[in-house]
């Protein structure tokens, strides 16, 4: 037969819109399949793109190139072969002087493009508004607010910096790079410009000096230069990378995406269940027209191909329609968001629109594929005779396929394979298990229940074919397995971040706290402040030998660890251990010791490649005391507290000069009562890190809006997906009905046996819900998201909300059932 | 002499049936020429339907052999039998089988757009308007009866220039007198096109006026 592929797609065209009704659960879940997974692809996309852009802010660039050696030429010229933009900084400690005061400052000379990414904000008073329009020029310097306290100043007063003498002109309110310098620099800081570095005469040949090589440029470029400056670094030299700068950040990000990526994965698989469903019954309306196309002499291929397009059509339509959708929702989410959310988000790309198109086709044609296979196989007697089915195929194919579709869906979307093939084998071993258990039930409840007309009747649909009976239980039990997955991870996820950083998270570091006036401080700041960290004492100390070797001769040439042993380190001693530190190998304080035990973080003891027993002497005030390596811990160091290289065991420190140190919360109408604070304890030092956390915390809103955006997609998806289902049943259903009715029973008689149906299917699907929720939400706890697993008594309310809700979609599906005469039924199932 | 367009020679068909073998038809011989008409008479169960479904390829025997426009089917495959259908047949079922998203106009259409014929829109238009419908040329099968749905699909049937139609039940859903008209209707057009017709029928007038006439009981011809 020679019928050319034109004349089958204008019929397949004028069959799709004439149809247009057969084809409305498959629209609309592929719609939601692809609308929802594009929001959230454009979403995520433009989120991690403005949080990494905000993170690159922490860093002040995108890469950072720092040591106490300079630069060498083959660095920079590789840099600038790459075309990257670059600035640099130079760092050091010196003495800042008013008229009345002297106070140690931390340096930074800067050139006037720095930072390259975020921003320098200050003030002309402190009272007065934060603004970035100002710009640092030769001949001044910008402090923080504690430099203008302690040296007395206002703005416009003179300082004296080394040799020069410099303008105060401005506060310095914040500067991005500070997160990225870690908490090790306690010392206040000042900004200089770099035409008047020689001026000072602080760089000297013997002078410690911080140099910090600032680079920005494109993704591809950032990571080439990564690799290839490796072997050009000197041993004094580091890379920093945004993962470097704020590992506690990327953490939130990387949870928050595969939560957005989760959320998106389940209303795909919702729109999964949607699409199998309608095409099955798209597939068994069209089998009479497949056979006669067949009479007419079409070949299996030419029926199937007809079929095809159609498919393709409407879900070209629906998808493209879909990502349009995603694209409006998004662009609406970050509207909504504006206040939230820094002035310029990058755009998002059209690969992801046509990514998202790309998942919506291959989840249609996986998941609607083999029944529509169906129609490619009707044998042409089918029209003859309606018993003539069509031939069985290699159905594991077919299933294997699906099966294929949605692990590269899953994959894709959950970044993951591990998890994807986790949550897949569970899902096929768990669903194959309670399959298995739900048959065993419908067969018991066939025998017991057969004498009951109303529950022969009502479950009469479920018991005589217990096949499609126990995919429609699945498939319900899916898709509120689903909803309730995604409720559940949203409040424990969120949770469980809030408490990592709950809202009085201490904001601010006081250090060089005199012993004396402790507890005067202590007392006073209790006042101020609803969180204040345990307080620390700290002695300064320099590891001079390990295990009698000196650190000169035990450390090998140009070890990263030099510049630690190079200054005296912040040795502490306290009886328990800190919050956010753990124990990785080794005893928190042995009962009994020879020598003064040490706890070392593990970080630090791979650079000084210290073990458990290793003996560390340190040099404290001129006198040397031998140390034993007691244990090693790990430290998070993004929680905004006190945290330490090296702790002691209480006992050998407390004779020697020390200060104390604790971090502490409060809230920006707080102010004043600071100053006072400050004023009252000239010699303390408070550090703001404020910025630091609003900046995370407005990410974390940022993430919790998203995800409460997307529940409605996912809920949307559900819904469809139910209807889908009943709609499958719907013909048969008005049969039976039609029969009853007209065998005289009354309408309420049919209503109330829909009810028990539809009420016994959606409480068997909670229950399988309910263990299903259980055991996935278990491994997802375990091992994508690390947080801790406890049951959830409250999904055993899933069997009732299951038979609320598809009683509730039945009935509304089934409407029509009941409220058509019966001669209008009997003639419409004709 | 005409040549024989459809010979059918010892054909059986059985299918299995819980484990055994259930003989629907059996021995089944027939020669139809160009131009004849024959009607298939019996009672329900009696195996009309699958014996029509045997002569127009929509299935194979399980024994025997039959000659359709001079192409043995049981030597060809699915697809093939596909391509024999689409030349030499015509189809008028019971149950009309119109498609419903098409107009009456489109289904007629259909099977000469399938075979790429030209003019398909004049020369089913000119079949409608000889079997009366002219004035029903947009409307959907839904809007049609039971009797002008069945003058379509006769429509439909001769659109393609079948050399053979295959008839089942043509007046099975329709009352005695849009019965006549239809069978009526049917025989006309044999007439002007030299179709031939092979009809399954319950009606002993329409079967009377075939030039043949077979019976069958369980499966074998009286």
């Amino acid at each position: 037969m020679t019928t050319s592929y034109n004349t089958l797609a204008t019929l397949a065209i004028k069959q799709s819109w004439r149809e247009a009704r057969a084809f409305t659960v498959l629209f609309f879940a592929l719609l939601v399949a692809v609308a929802s997974s594009s929001t959230v692809g454009f979403f995520a996309e433009r989120l991690h793109l403005a949080m990494t852009s905000k993170a690159s802010e922490f860093l002040g660039a995108d890469l950072v190139v720092s040591g106490t050696a300079d630069a060498t030429e083959e660095q920079l010229s590789l840099a600038h072969s790459l075309g990257l933009t670059g600035t640099h900084t130079v760092e050091f400690s010196t003495m800042l002087a008013s008229q009345e005061e002297m106070v140690l400052a931390n340096i930074k000379a800067i050139t006037a493009d720095y930072p390259l990414k975020g921003e320098l904000r200050s003030q002309s008073a402190l009272q007065a508004s934060e603004t970035t329009k100002y710009t640092l020029e030769a001949g001044h310097i910008w402090l923080e607010a504690s430099l203008f306290d302690r040296l007395q100043l206002t703005p416009g007063d003179t300082v004296e910096v080394g040799a020069t003498h410099l303008t105060a002109s401005r506060i310095l309110s914040h500067e991005p790079a500070q997160a990225g310098s870690g908490m090790g620099a306690f010392q206040p800081l000042a900004l200089i410009h770099q035409d008047d570095l020689s001026a000072t005469q602080a760089v000297q040949a013997g002078s410690r000096i911080f140099y910090r090589y600032l680079w920005l440029g494109d993704a591809t470029a950032i990571s080439k230069y990564q690799q290839q400056v490796a072997p050009l670094l000197l041993p004094q030299q580091r890379v920093q990378t945004l993962e470097d700068a704020s590992p506690p950040l990327f953490q939130t990000l990387n949870k928050a995406q595969q939560y957005l990526n989760l959320t998106s994965l389940v209303a795909v698989l919702l729109a999964s269940v949607g699409i199998a469903l309608s095409a099955t019954h798209f597939a068994q309306n069209r089998l009479q027209q497949a056979a006669l196309l067949r009479c007419f002499g079409l070949s299996r291929r030419q029926t199937l191909s007809l079929f095809m397009l159609q498919l393709l059509l409407v879900g070209a339509l629906a998808a493209s329609l879909g990502a349009v959708i995603g694209w409006g929702a998004q662009k609406a989410l970050f509207y909504m968001l504006a206040d939230l959310l820094p002035q310029w988000i990058p755009e998002a790309t059209l690969s992801t629109g046509l990514f998202s198109v790309g998942i919506g086709l291959l989840i249609l044609f996986c998941f609607a594929l083999p029944p529509l296979l169906a129609l490619g196989r009707v044998p042409p007697m089918h029209v003859l005779r309606q018993e003539a089915a069509p031939l069985p195929t290699q159905a594991w194919i077919i299933y294997a396929l699906a099966l294929l579709g949605l692990t590269l869906t899953m994959w894709q979307l959950s970044l993951n394979i591990g998890l994807t093939l986790l949550l897949l084998t569970g899902g096929l071993a768990t669903a194959f298990l309670l399959g298995v258990a739900v048959y065993g039930l419908l067969a018991l409840l066939n025998q017991r229940l057969s004498s009951h007309l109303s529950w022969r009747l009502s479950l009469g649909h479920l018991l005589q074919t217990p096949l499609l009976a126990i995919s429609q239980l699945l498939a319900f039990a899916l898709i509120m397995l689903a909803m309730s997955l995604v409720v559940l991870l949203r409040n424990e996820l969120l949770e469980n971040w809030q408490q990592q950083l709950p809202k009085d998270a201490p904001n601010h570091f006081a250090f060089n706290i005199m012993p004396h006036e402790q507890a005067g401080f202590a007392q006073q700041l209790n006042q101020i402040s609803s969180n204040v960290s345990p307080y620390y004492p700290m002695a300064p100390g320099r590891l001079t030998h390990v295990n009698g070797i000196p650190i000169k001769t035990y450390l090998p040439d140009n070890s990263p660890a030099e510049r630690t042993v190079q200054r005296d380190l912040n040795l502490t001693w306290t009886q328990t251990l800190p919050q956010g530190n753990q124990i990785i190998s080794g005893q928190w304080w042995p009962s009994q010791s020879e020598l003064a035990p040490i706890s070392v973080e593990d970080k630090l003891a791979k650079r000084l490649q210290l073990t458990l027993g290793d003996k560390v002497t340190f040099n404290l005030g001129g006198q040397p005391l031998e140390s034993q390596v007691a244990n090693i811990r790990s430290v998070d160091w993004g929680l905004v507290q006190p945290n330490f290289f090296i702790i002691f065991a209480p006992g050998y420190l407390e004779a020697l000069p020390h200060t104390w140190l604790a971090s502490f919360y409060v809230n920006s109408g707080r102010t004043a009562e600071l100053h006072a604070l400050r004023q009252k304890y000239p010699a303390v030092s408070l550090l703001n890190v404020k910025t630091v956390l609003t900046q995370l915390q407005s990410i974390m809103a940022q993430v919790s809006l998203a995800i409460e955006s997307l529940l409605i997609f996912v809920l949307i998806a559900g819904f469809m997906v139910l209807l889908a289902g009943i709609q499958t049943t719907l013909s048969s259903r008005i049969q039976q009905s039609a029969l009853l009715r007209s065998l005289g029973t009354k309408r309420s008689f049919i209503q109330r046996l829909h009810v028990m149906e539809f009420a016994s299917l959606g409480a068997a699907s909670g229950i399988l819900a309910w263990i299903a929720t259980e055991l996935t939400s278990f491994a997802l706890y375990r091992w994508a998201f690390e947080i801790p697993w406890q049951p959830h008594p409250w999904l055993c309310l899933l069997p009732l909300a299951g038979a609320l809700l598809i009683c509730g979609v039945g009935m509304l599906g089934t409407r029509r059932v009941a409220v058509t005469s019966p001669i209008q039924i009997l003639h419409h199932s004709n | 002499m005409q040549k024989p367009i459809l010979v059918a020679k010892r054909v059986g068909k059985s299918v299995p049936l819980n484990g055994e073998a259930l003989t629907i038809l059996k021995d089944i011989s027939l020669t139809v020429h160009q131009g004849e008409s024959l009607a298939i008479v019996g009672r329900s169960g009696s195996g009309k339907s699958t014996l029509l479904g045997l002569l127009a390829g929509l299935d194979t025997p399980s024994s025997g052999s039959i000659l359709l426009a001079r192409q043995k089917l049981e030597q060809l495959n699915e697809d093939e039998r596909a391509a024999v259908r689409a030349q030499h047949v015509g189809f008028v079922f019971q149950s009309f089988q119109l498609l419903n998203s098409l107009t009456a106009l489109e289904n007629v259409m259909l099977p000469i757009e399938l075979k790429q014929m030209p003019n398909a829109r004049i020369q089913a238009t000119e079949l409608l308007k000889r079997v009366g419908l002219s004035h029903r040329l947009t409307h959907y099968p839904t809007q049609l009866s039971g009797g002008e749905q069945q003058r379509v699909a006769i429509a439909r049937a001769f659109a393609a220039e079948p050399s053979i139609l295959f008839a089942d039940e043509p007046t099975g859903n329709l009352d005695h007198a849009t019965g006549n008209m239809v069978t009526q209707l049917l025989f006309d057009l044999n007439k002007e096109a030299g179709t031939t017709l092979v009809l399954v029928t319950h009606d002993p007038n329409l079967a009377a006026r075939c030039q043949q006439q077979i019976s069958l009981e369980a499966g074998k011809i009286q």
